[in-house]
């Protein structure tokens, strides 16, 4: 029977490891706040659904339609923390479900009440968002990280007075809700630019407008950049992404400014260099297009 | 595949310890075993299946020989039966064999049983099918025991939690 002994081995290898794999990929727990992280944290003894294989049960939740996530986050911590996950996004996106929405923020004729309401390719009005906590604010900034919306900073006018904020909310698109983000909070005020590059959020502040701000979600940590004097000492940018690298372009028209490029993927030390890519008048805001 | 046009039959022996001859029609669709049945069939080999039991096998076996229309019925049958650990030993067999249309198919199951308990989690009946017990604190759980009362299933009404701020 040695042809036994071969075949046997064989099934234990890549294919058909599926109990192997299975305890393989439970990460540990992390022990980040999990508000934020997106790893799952997990409780060993709880698989998410008892007597599948996690990797399956993700799989099975993933496939529901998304109005059921909010109840589906109502039912254990386990299956809230995965539905909030950037995994679950993952699965669902292999599983071919990623659906793509238009988030509006919109305001009515006399300019008082704003609010955003989520679009279809179709056009079809879906749900409004819930409103966001705090007092009223302009000139904050959105973005969008892990299949979140983030509303940063801006300012409010209370009585008159004026006073800028840090608050940064979160909204969490599977499990519509809002919510405070506090490890953004200690982060940045008045964000003039910024930019979502891999998984990396560039800010750059109003009252710092030499220095890049960088948030990596996967640690939730800020870490600084200085802009350097190449190009010119002029303040305020607008940035545009292209092959991975962020552009610094000027809000100032100032003769022979060479655009301004971070490559965080370069070496150390070598991250910034300058750029031939200009446009020909002052850039308002740039998007990148993928097609 | 192979010069041979007689049907072969392939052997699998169970996580319960029992033989099955399966013919090599059916066994091709399992991806797992499709590029070794003519190895083992050459050398009269019986291939183990450690997380398959007898019971589960027959149903996927069952399955592979229906046609596409009576697979659904097929599938019906057993739901009606027994809805959790049926369904899942039966996920685990196609997904250890990889037979991705049934995978799709009991996933699917899956995913409607995994609508209802977020709709009715706290019912016995359907904490029993998947075993799993809230671990929110209780006031939270209570709060959301009050709100499915009040307001139906919950789909949306979990944006109240923003301001008392329980499920952080």
């Amino acid at each position: 029977m040695l042809g036994f002994v071969s075949g046997k081995k064989r099934l234990t290898e890549p294919n058909m490891c599926f109990s192997n794999s299975v305890k393989q990929n439970v990460p540990a727990c992390s022990k980040s706040n999990p508000r934020f992280s997106s790893k799952v944290v997990y409780d060993l003894d709880s698989p998410i659904l008892a007597g599948l294989p996690d990797d399956v049960a993700k799989y099975c939740l993933a496939l529901v339609p998304r109005s059921n996530f909010p109840a589906m986050g109502g039912v254990c911590k386990r299956w809230r923390s995965f539905i909030q996950s950037k995994e679950f996004i993952t699965v669902r996106k292999l599983a071919g479900l990623l659906e793509e929405w238009l988030y509006v923020l919109t305001m009515d004729a006399e300019g008082k009440e704003s609010h955003w309401e989520v679009l279809d390719c179709l056009g079809n009005k879906h749900r409004l968002l819930p409103t966001m906590p705090g007092p009223v604010k302009a000139g904050f900034g959105v973005v969008v990280l892990n299949g979140k919306l983030l509303v940063m900073g801006g300012y409010s006018v209370i009585d008159g007075t004026g006073s800028a904020s840090a608050d940064v909310y979160r909204y969490d698109s599977c499990l519509n809700r809002v919510g405070a983000n506090q490890q953004l909070k200690n982060g940045c005020v008045m964000v003039t630019a910024h930019a979502v590059l891999g998984k990396n959020l560039f800010c750059m502040e109003w009252k710092n407008q030499r220095k890049l701000a960088i948030f990596t979600p996967d640690d939730n940590s800020w870490k600084m950049v200085p802009v350097p004097l190449t190009g010119s000492s002029c303040i305020g940018f607008r940035f545009g992404i292209l092959d991975g690298k962020l552009l610094l372009f000027s809000l100032q028209d100032v003769p022979g400014y060479r655009t301004l490029l971070y490559d965080p993927n370069a070496a150390p030390g070598s991250e910034w260099q300058t750029s031939d890519i200009k446009p020909s008048g002052l850039c308002i805001c740039s998007v990148t297009i993928k097609a | 595949m192979s010069s041979s046009k007689k049907s072969r039959i392939v052997k699998f022996k169970t996580s319960d310890d029992k033989t099955f001859e399966v013919e090599e029609a059916v066994a091709v669709q399992f991806e797992t075993i499709k590029s070794m049945i003519d190895y083992v069939c050459a050398n009269d080999c019986t291939i183990p299946l450690p997380n398959v039991n007898a019971k589960t096998l027959a149903m996927v076996v069952e399955w592979c020989k229906k046609h596409a229309d009576e697979r659904d019925q097929l599938m019906e049958v057993d739901v009606d039966e027994a809805p959790g650990a049926v369904l899942y030993d039966l996920l685990v067999a196609a997904t250890y064999l990889r037979v991705e249309d049934l995978i799709h198919r009991v996933s699917q199951r899956v995913s409607k049983m995994v609508i209802e308990i977020g709709k009715l989690p706290e019912e016995e009946d359907v904490r029993k099918t998947i075993n799993i017990k809230s671990d929110f604190p209780p006031q939270v759980e209570e709060e959301l025991r009050k709100l499915r009362r009040t307001l139906g299933p919950l789909s949306d009404v979990l944006v109240l939690f923003v301001s008392s701020g329980l499920l952080e």
